[in-house]
């Protein structure tokens, strides 16, 4: 045991000591939690949009009010022509246009980007009917929109890029650690002492254990307070999720790291071969049902995939440990795999 | 005297290819026992199945009265390893490595500092107690190493070439140091592939493809081949002679 602490101050001083890389670790995931914030706003706003009216109509201008006043819609004035409505549409000013004739009104979108004119087209449906009172259909249709009531895109990504995030980290982390060690000749010493391997890789691994949770409380605090994403679960449940998905990755930094014999490969490894499955294919930007065969099992062999759709249980859903159990059995396999052959990589191949 | 290291027909395969092909030899305790060879004799996997790294193919081995398929870990206590490769944490004070070290090994606690004091003492580096590795000059870095290497007094100490790629300079200190531990009653056993280094030792064996090719004292190897140093004795054996 008490080897075991000395094995683990001492990785603690080389973080402490590597001032620059420590708060790069600390600081990296509030950098992507923004970045990707901010770039996966699946969120429609601030639509352009022109009105043509050859009768020139008050119901024109009214209905023209009426969507400027949204925050969805930006009303760029009336068109003469629809001649010059295309050519609008084709110099890029304008994304929606309505057109009045005389037995009915047209509404014309530019559907190169299908998610927000399909939106646009409907919110505007809505306004128009509004307007002129809608026919009242024979049975009501009443549509209620489950745990994320406003679409708020952040519900959607803020999960998602906890775990990118997360694993990225992790794996980065654990993996040019050790590798730096193999590098510099500092672990044979290691290798041939009375040490268990496992013990060495648990020594390893709970110093960044450690700042992995400051690293998740950092994400959650923001995800909580600025971008207003809920906890509705258990709390205790999102912790225990959230360590056992730190463990898997930090696994997955130790076997990287076992494979390979510089940090430079490792962090190549861990960064860029880690960050296509963990951003494009864990089901934080698309869904996995829609992805081919082989893309789909790639993500069932992503930590993020797993952690990214229970943590969406706990968060948005507000589940209890039965709903997640799958994800978290998963996971916790995950980690025993990657450890277990870890090991073995390392008593097989020493230096 | 007892043999602290024995092996009987040991041998190790990786898939066809026989890296060391059935080797027999006794090392006494307090020798300082060399084993010679070219790069891919199989220096390196005899020394890593002597030190419970690598398990062997067949064949029997003991070190320090321990067998190493069973009980590699009662090895590990009592054995020293350093190689070329070797280096204490350069980001790591002094001492911190040495606790570090002795914590590993199980040094008593109190043990560990008055030690470490008198091994710095002996090192001439009682002032560097504070310092960063990375901040000593090579030389010391090495005569610091080694001495962490032997500071769970181990019954052997395995040195695998630790002193491929360093100056003569460095390497006459390395021998003295080396000298110094064996009198310690420390056994040393040490490959190198410096012919003039197998001087040094007590009693040598050369590796040939896996196989010794020759197991004896520096002066009776260069009298049986008729040769003046270590170096042409060398030449003959990797000649078929």
């Amino acid at each position: 045991m008490k080897q075991f602490l000395t094995l683990i101050e001492k990785e603690f001083l080389h973080i402490f000591r590597d001032r620059w890389s420590t708060i790069i670790l600390l600081i990296l995931p509030v950098l992507l939690l923004f970045l990707f914030g901010y770039m996966m706003n699946t969120e429609v706003k601030g639509i352009h949009f022109v009105v043509h009216d050859a009768a020139g109509s008050v119901e024109a201008q009214q209905i023209a009010e009426r969507a400027a006043a949204t925050e969805l819609f930006i009303f760029e004035g009336f068109a003469n022509s629809p001649q010059e409505i295309e050519s609008l549409f084709l110099n890029g000013t304008i994304k929606v246009a309505i057109l009045f004739r005389k037995d009915a009104i047209e509404l014309i979108a530019d559907s190169s980007d299908p998610n927000s004119a399909s939106t646009a087209i409907s919110y505007l449906n809505a306004i128009i009917y509004d307007f002129y009172g809608a026919p009242t259909p024979p049975i009501e249709v009443e549509s209620k929109l489950l745990y994320n009531p406003s679409l708020k895109s952040s519900y959607y990504f803020v999960p998602g890029v906890m775990g990118m995030v997360l694993m990225l980290i992790c794996a980065i982390m654990a993996s040019v650690s050790i590798a730096r060690e193999k590098e510099r000749g500092n672990i044979e010493m290691l290798l041939v002492s009375p040490l268990k391997p496992l013990r060495l890789i648990i020594s390893k691994m709970i110093p960044y254990f450690a700042i992995a949770v400051i690293n998740l409380a950092t994400i959650l605090i923001i995800s909580y307070f600025v971008m207003e994403v809920p906890i509705r679960g258990s709390f205790a449940l999102f912790l225990l999720f959230s360590f056992i998905f730190i463990t898997t990755s930090l696994s997955m930094g130790v076997l990287i790291s076992a494979v390979v014999k510089s940090q430079m490969v490792a962090l190549l490894i861990s960064a860029m071969v880690l960050m296509l499955p963990a951003t494009l294919l864990s089901g934080m930007v698309f869904p996995i049902d829609n992805m081919p065969f082989v893309l789909r099992w790639v993500s069932y062999f992503t930590p993020a995939t797993w952690y990214i759709s229970g943590i969406k249980k706990i968060m948005l859903q507000g589940v209890g440990l039965k709903a997640i159990a799958k994800e978290l059995a998963i996971l916790a396999s995950m980690a025993v795999v990657l450890i277990g052959s870890s090991l073995l990589s390392f008593n097989k191949r020493v230096v | 005297m007892d043999s602290v290291i024995v092996t009987d027909r040991l041998t190790k395969k990786f898939g066809d290819f026989t890296s060391v092909n059935s080797i027999s030899f006794e090392v006494s305790r307090g020798e300082i026992f060399g084993f010679l060879g070219a790069n891919g004799a199989g220096k390196t996997t005899a020394i890593r199945m002597l030190t419970g790294l690598l398990k062997p193919t067949s064949g029997k081995g003991s070190v320090a009265g321990f067998d190493i398929y069973r009980e590699a870990k009662q090895i590990k206590r009592r054995i020293g390893y350093m190689s070329q490769k070797f280096a204490l944490y350069d980001d790591l004070k002094v001492w911190e490595n040495i606790r570090l070290y002795a914590g590993i090994y199980g040094v008593e606690k109190s043990e560990i500092e008055p030690r470490s004091k008198e091994m710095l003492q002996q090192l001439g580096m009682e002032g560097e107690w504070e310092s960063m590795v990375k901040s000593l000059p090579l030389g010391w870095k090495q005569k610091l190493a080694f001495s962490v290497a032997i500071f769970h007094r181990p019954d052997i100490l395995f040195l695998d070439e630790p002193t491929g790629g360093v100056d003569p300079a460095v390497r006459r200190t390395f021998w003295e140091m080396i000298y110094a531990a064996a009198e310690r009653g420390i056994t040393i056993f040490v490959t190198t592939h410096y012919m003039d280094e197998a001087e040094y030792c007590d009693r040598v064996a050369i590796m040939s493809e896996g196989r010794i090719a020759a197991l004896d004292t520096p002066y009776n190897l260069k009298r049986g081949f008729e040769v003046e140093n270590m170096d042409m004795v060398f030449r003959k054996i990797a000649r078929g002679v």
